[in-house]
């Protein structure tokens, strides 16, 4: 065994645990493309995700492994592009898109029809556009700048995420959007979930309403 | 000559070996010592050299190890390394299901991949999982096929008309 051979199996022993031979960016663009959808679709498929990518909401292993999960899936592939444009879209306006990746990965692993996903997705999507001018409308905006107002990406994307979360587990568990309860539900969430820091929490019990939150709920079971 | 003389005169052959023997290795040490800084002795010029050559083979592959190492973190970006969970803490998922054949974890946390849990005593099913802080929807998939709630969760919600189990976890790692 000579020098080279000693050490591309070291590099090989080394790095493997490290994920170096993770995918990349143009493997996640790649197999994008491999997927029979239009040429238009497959543009913004690849934009959203890799904006997604770029500003930290996804990594490079998460989008590959979603995409191939959608890519692998065996659907419809009117079902796979209404999903996957959902998704894209979502990344290219800025959403957190946690809660719709985790939504396909559930319907995918409970073998649930992929067009009853999508249409799950769509949903959620709209539900996540609503919260988002929602907290906006409080103060809790994505800081653009360094010293500029706002917080945290990660710290929205959460808040967003699990309010979000709350109002459509609320109307999907057969709740009325108007029961009184959604605040508290809304605030406990925010409070456990350890992504939330205190000043995003303390703007929000300050500011967020009852009739905020029905609101966005009347519109979550007009749409189921 | 009887014997004697015989035995006198043999040992006395043998103590002037022994005394001509022992003369000739006084002061032997100091020699070999003297002789061993003559053949490896630097020349003054010569750059002062701090291992012996093994030693520096072990530590040129220790080097290298080294180099592959942080050229893996450099090229595995978001891999992190694998002694450090990024403040994440382990959550112990446990459910007592005595009669089942095997038991497995989906959620947030791993895709919905089921994940096996390893089976103790009396029958109680557990695994430990490092997550990160946040709120997690999963449930436990029985033998296989059969998708159910965890009895210990946080909370409970409804996701595609099934029962969702949820846990938090705090900043600290810790279920709230």
């Amino acid at each position: 065994m000579n020098t080279k051979t000693v050490l591309l199996a070291l590099a090989i022993v080394v790095s493997l645990p490290l994920g170096v031979w993770a995918a990349s960016k143009a493997d996640v663009s790649n197999l994008v493309g491999s997927m029979p959808l239009a040429p238009s679709v497959i543009n913004t498929v690849n934009a959203g995700f890799q904006r997604g990518i770029d500003d930290g909401r996804l990594t490079v292993d998460e989008a590959f492994g979603f995409l191939q999960r959608i890519a692998t899936s065996g659907a419809a592939i009117e079902d796979r592009q209404t999903i996957l444009l959902a998704i894209a879209q979502s990344l290219l306006e800025d959403l957190p898109v946690e809660m719709l990746v985790n939504k396909v990965d559930e319907g995918l692993a409970r073998g649930l029809p992929l067009d009853v996903v999508a249409k799950e997705i769509v949903e959620r999507r709209q539900t996540l556009i609503e919260v988002r001018a929602l907290m906006a409308q409080k103060g809790v905006t994505i800081q653009q700048q360094p010293n500029g107002p706002g917080f945290a990406r990660t710290a929205v994307d959460a808040a967003i995420t699990d309010s979000a979360t709350v109002l459509e587990s609320h109307i999907r568990s057969g709740k009325k959007p108007n029961d009184g309860t959604l605040l508290n539900a809304t605030l406990t969430t925010l409070q456990r979930d350890g992504r939330v820091p205190s000043t995003v929490f303390s703007a929000l019990a300050g500011t967020l309403g009852e009739a905020d939150l029905a609101r966005v709920a009347t519109n979550i079971e007009s749409r189921i | 000559m009887n014997d004697k003389q015989l035995d006198a005169l043999l040992r006395g052959s043998l103590n002037n070996d022994v005394d001509a023997k022992a003369s000739a290795l006084e002061g032997i040490e100091d020699r070999v010592c003297r002789a061993l800084k003559t053949k490896f002795e630097r020349p003054a010029s010569a750059p002062r050299s701090w291992f012996a050559p093994r030693l520096r083979l072990s530590l040129a592959f220790a080097g290298t190890a080294l180099a592959m190492l942080l050229v893996g973190v450099l090229i595995g970006g978001n891999a992190g390394l694998p002694w450090t969970n990024g403040g994440n803490r382990g959550i112990t998922f446990v459910v007592a299901l005595p009669e089942a054949s095997s038991v497995a974890v989906a959620g947030d946390f791993n895709d919905w991949q089921p994940v096996a849990l390893k089976k103790g005593s009396n029958g109680v099913w557990s695994l430990e999982l490092d997550l990160s802080p946040g709120r997690y929807e999963y449930a436990f998939v029985i033998d296989g096929v059969a998708w159910k709630p965890d009895p210990r969760a946080d909370e409970y919600v409804k996701s595609y008309g099934f029962t969702n189990s949820v846990k938090y976890v705090g900043t600290k790692g810790e279920t709230s």
